[in-house]
């Protein structure tokens, strides 16, 4: 035929690294039941982006919607969720190590978020359980037992906080936080916070805040804080927020309202729990604030932007005082990011 | 034109010389492109599962298919979504409330004669108001419904074949003076664990497919009485099916544990007048659809996830067409009422009402060779909800054509058409689970298409050629976006589409002595643009699962009393979300069918001995991606017919 078909825009890219340095590996989520999950690896020295960077290293696909990536020691580790697997890599060349078949039998546990303490990987699976990982053999060897759909976690004290979503009991959802022993492995309680909490994060103090995102209708979502020397949620937090990371000695807190379409970055003070700027970042470079992390290393804020989550997104980079500097044009619904010196 | 009607044959596959839609009362003259025709001898050597693998023959429309047996099937034509489209089964129109769109799967084939596009056919007074109002209808004619002559007619076979797939079916009728009473039965199933192979980064991986069993059975009767201008027609069928929902292929994660248990009743029945200046048609229908969706390994509190669905529908409309006594001129019109319901176990669905009234004027004209016709037509909707206000929308559609109607030896034929229809939001749409959005408006839809004909003398070794040039515009498209989170979507009015293309067919027919030969070519080209958002990186994007290119290219040969046939069926590259890049690309692909028969003729009796070979080179291919098709497979099928 004579007619030609429309060229594919070129994705911009790089030569491939082989060993990692100053610069950030991508997780991009994808979209589910389309086996199009990616990692990509931008280059701070060029600004190159290099897009399935886990494919090109691997000679595979990274599965159905990566959820969670984090380095511990000399390992990143991918949580895979719709493939139920834990992925292993060399943090250095990124060659994989070992792929963590995350199943029940043929039963998928759909593991969603992973952190660690001493020799031990935490991975909450959608099944209801924290899954422990020894770092070295990469085994599981135990499954702790917690609430429904459980998500992300954070050690503060020597315990395991775990918020459970609920969110496949819609619109009846979990509203607590699971406390458990590190040492004994053993569920200590449940804490009552907002319905359908997500992330979990500690401060410099040894406290825990957890977002409940509300039932994305009337209840709005809320910040709770946690006591965890008296594990009791002692405060929460009048203002909407979708994302959290910490920024320095405080927290950045993002909020994106999907219904108006707008978003903000504020500025939070945990020691004095109080909103020190609510507009932080100008963010109407960003369509649609996905997730937001702080590299020390460069003193960079990265903020992640899905776009309508069908097109592939960018990474945006702004300087610590909130001015923007930069982007890197990254997979479908980037994350999160590891950062590189 | 010719006029085709296929109805009296014997169930053998022997030249066709007619094919007529089995609603079409006596004396209406439907003129039909071959070209706009699946026919009877189409279907038997073809061996379909369903519907949609047939109506994908007709130019423009492109299937989308989750898997094999039982797997969804839905379509689209000229980048239209298949809820623009009409399929109307022996004059009633099919629909459903709360999918929005039929599944193509759970219509047979074995009694079906043929399937007609009537999009531009001048069908008023027979064809139900929601099928002359809608962006194209297909009609299908079958063999339960239709007035064949007098004596009893058998139709009855077996087959077996790949992935232990095993069906029979049983059809009856006897017609004598004006009378027909008909009774038929189908069963069917199949283990369909296939194998199949994809590629996962640099390797090939392969597996077979599991949770992907399906059993139905169906059973109807019919009921028939013509007398000079009047006809009877009654009719129900019921069908009942389960199956494995094997899902998407996820890379490492093969786990499958959905079913789906469906039950359809369906009763009809119409009344039809055909007088020298009245046609008029009275059609009447009941759906109930109960469909039971079970996930035995849902990770919630319950450790699954059980919910069932009713959906009730009741339609009645009237079709009238009038010729004045000038013959230049006729005026045709009607007013057609649904009413559909949705029962739910999901407490978040609620219990949605719609009522829908369509009514239609217009007027054609002939002078010369010239043909025009001129048609408004009006959609009033009324949709009730416990969960928020009663609403009501009136939208108008108007649409035109002009055409010629040279008979031979003026064998080209023009014709320009301008066409605008609606596609409402289905209940899923509006109040499903969070996803709903209940200030959905309906999607218009405006066709403008010019369309050549030709046909020559039939003894040539070109027995038609169609080529349609067309450019439609979709305004309000109705699609799923993120309005609270990744895992909260929801229903929104937020697109632009452009869509321009063309698409050309053509049928050779050569017969020798005793051996006759077929060649059928046809290819379509759509460029389908998101004109939504100048500012987005999709701008001028093609659509998601809008191909550039398809194509057909299929050769027959009968010799006697045996033949054979090629199919070789193309579908260019694509893309699986409206970003063009080659993450998203779809690769393109071909699928050759090959099919042989003998038949053995024994005066009224013919028994046919068939076997078909279905993607003969063992492609590993998708229409939608992560739902890998068959690979080769293969079908033995014995047929009886008597008359």
């Amino acid at each position: 035929m004579i007619l030609s078909c429309k060229k594919d825009k070129v994705d911009p890219t790089s030569e491939e690294p082989l060993t990692l340095t100053n610069g950030m590996l991508v997780l991009n989520e994808g979209l589910f039941q389309q086996n199009n999950s990616s990692i990509s690896w931008a280059s701070f020295a060029t600004n190159n982006v290099q897009n399935q960077y886990f494919q090109s290293r691997t000679n595979r696909s990274l599965g159905d919607t990566g959820n969670d990536i984090q380095r511990y020691g000399g390992k990143v580790y991918v949580v895979v969720n719709v493939s139920s697997t834990v992925e292993v890599l060399d943090a250095k060349t990124f060659e994989s190590i070992k792929q963590i078949e995350m199943k029940v039998g043929t039963a998928p546990k759909q593991p969603r978020y992973i952190t660690f303490a001493g020799s031990k990987a935490y991975v909450s699976c959608y099944d209801g359980y924290v899954d422990v990982i020894d770092t070295t053999s990469l085994e599981v060897e135990l499954r702790i037992l917690v609430g429904a759909n459980p998500e992300a976690m954070t050690i503060a004290n020597g315990k395991l906080y775990v918020a459970n979503s609920g969110g496949l009991n819609f619109p009846q959802m979990d509203s607590t936080v699971s406390v458990i022993d590190l040492a004994s492995n053993m569920e200590l309680e449940k804490l009552t916070v907002g319905i359908n909490p997500g992330s979990v994060i500690r401060d410099q103090a040894g406290d825990v805040y957890v977002i409940s995102r509300g039932d994305y209708g009337a209840i709005p979502s809320r910040l709770y804080r946690i006591d965890t020397q008296q594990d009791s949620v002692v405060a929460n937090f009048n203002f909407d927020v979708t994302s959290i990371c910490s920024f320095e000695d405080n927290f950045l807190i993002a909020n994106q309202d999907m219904s108006s379409g707008s978003s903000s970055i504020g500025l939070f003070d945990p020691a004095s729990e109080s909103m020190v700027n609510p507009n932080y970042i100008n963010t109407t470079s960003v369509s649609t604030l996905y997730a937001i992390q702080y590299n020390p290393n460069d003193q960079r804020i990265y903020v992640c932007d899905a776009l309508n989550y069908t097109n592939t997104g960018y990474v945006k980079s702004f300087s610590n005082t909130g001015t923007y500097l930069t982007e890197y044009h990254v997979g479908l619904i980037p994350t999160k990011m590891i950062f590189y010196e | 034109m010719l006029s085709l009607n296929g109805f009296g044959q014997s169930d053998s596959i022997q030249a066709i010389k007619e094919v007529k839609v089995s609603f079409r009362p006596a004396n209406l003259r439907l003129p039909v492109s071959k070209q706009y025709c699946v026919d009877r001898i189409d279907i038997l050597e073809l061996a379909p599962n369903d519907i949609g693998e047939l109506l994908q023959r007709f130019s423009g429309v492109y299937l989308k298919s989750y898997g094999g047996l039982g797997g969804m099937k839905t379509f689209s034509y000229r980048s239209l979504g298949s809820q623009h489209a009409s399929i109307i089964l022996d004059g009633f129109s099919l629909e459903n409330t709360q999918a929005g769109q039929v599944n193509l799967a759970q219509l047979h084939t074995d009694n079906v004669e043929s399937i007609v596009k009537t999009d531009e056919q001048d069908l008023a007074g027979v064809l139900p108001i929601a099928g002359q109002l809608s962006g194209v209808s297909y009609a299908i004619s079958s063999f339960d419904n239709s007035f064949l002559k007098n004596g009893l007619f058998i139709r009855a076979s077996l087959g077996y074949g790949s992935f232990d797939t095993q069906n029979s079916y049983l059809n009856t009728k006897w017609q004598h003076n004006g009378y027909f009473i008909n009774a038929s039965g189908k069963f069917r199933r199949s283990d369909g664990d296939y194998p199949f192979r994809f590629e996962n980064g640099n390797t090939i991986d392969r597996q077979i497919r599991t949770n992907n069993a399906y059993q139905d059975y169906s059973f109807g009767n019919a009921f028939g009485y013509k007398k000079k201008n009047h006809q009877l027609r009654l009719n129900y069928r019921y069908n009942e099916s389960e199956q494995g929902l094997p899902g998407a292929v996820i890379f490492y994660n093969q786990s499958a544990d959905e079913q789906l248990y469906t039950k359809l009743f369906n009763a009809a029945g119409d009344y039809s007048f055909s007088g020298k200046k009245l046609s008029m048609r009275w059609y009447n229908t009941y759906t109930r659809s109960y469909l039971r969706y079970l996930d035995t390994s849902y990770l919630n509190s319950a450790g699954f996830l059980d919910s069932e669905y009713l959906n009730e529908r009741v339609n009645s409309g009237i079709a009238v067409n009038y010729k004045f006594k000038n013959p230049r001129f006729n005026l045709f019109g009607g007013t057609e009422l649904d009413r559909s319901s949705l029962i739910s176990s999901d407490s978040t669905f609620g219990e949605p009402l719609r009522v829908y009234n369509r009514q239609l004027i217009g007027m054609g004209a002939k002078w010369v060779n010239l043909n025009a016709k001129l048609q408004m037509g009006g959609h009033y909707v009324m949709d009730n909800h416990e969960l928020s206000n009663e609403r009501t929308r009136y939208k108008l559609t108007p649409m035109f054509t002009l055409g010629t109607n040279y008979l031979r030896p003026r064998r080209f034929n023009h014709r320009i058409s301008y066409r605008n229809s609606l596609r409402l939001p289905s209940f899923n749409e509006l109040y499903y689970n969070g996803v709903g959005n209940i200030a959905l408006k309906p999607e218009v839809a405006h066709q403008s298409s010019y369309e050549l004909t030709y046909e020559p003398h039939k003894k040539k070794f070109l027995n038609s050629l169609v080529a349609n040039g067309y450019f439609n515009r979709v305004e309000d498209l109705i699609l799923a976006i993120p309005t609270k989170n990744l895992f909260v979507w929801s229903m929104q009015n937020v697109g632009i589409v452009h869509v321009f293309g063309f698409d050309i067919s053509s049928k050779y027919l050569l017969e020798r002595d005793k051996i006759s030969y077929k060649i059928n070519l046809s290819y379509s080209f759509q460029r389908s643009m998101d004109m939504t958002d100048s500012e987005s990186p999709t701008y001028r994007d093609q659509i998601a699962y809008i191909p550039y290119h398809t194509g057909l290219m299929e050769f027959g040969i009968n010799l006697k009393q045996s033949g054979l046939r090629i199919t070789n069926s193309f579908v260019g590259s694509r893309y699986s979300l409206n970003e063009n890049i080659e993450m998203n690309r779809l690769d393109p692909f071909v699928i050759t069918d090959l099919s042989v028969h003998h038949v053995f003729k024994r005066k009224n009796n013919n028994l046919t001995l068939q076997f078909n070979i279905k993607n003969l080179f063992d492609r590993s291919y998708a229409y939608v991606r992560s739902y890998i098709m068959p690979g080769v497979n293969y079908l033995i099928t014995l047929r009886y017919a008597l008359h």
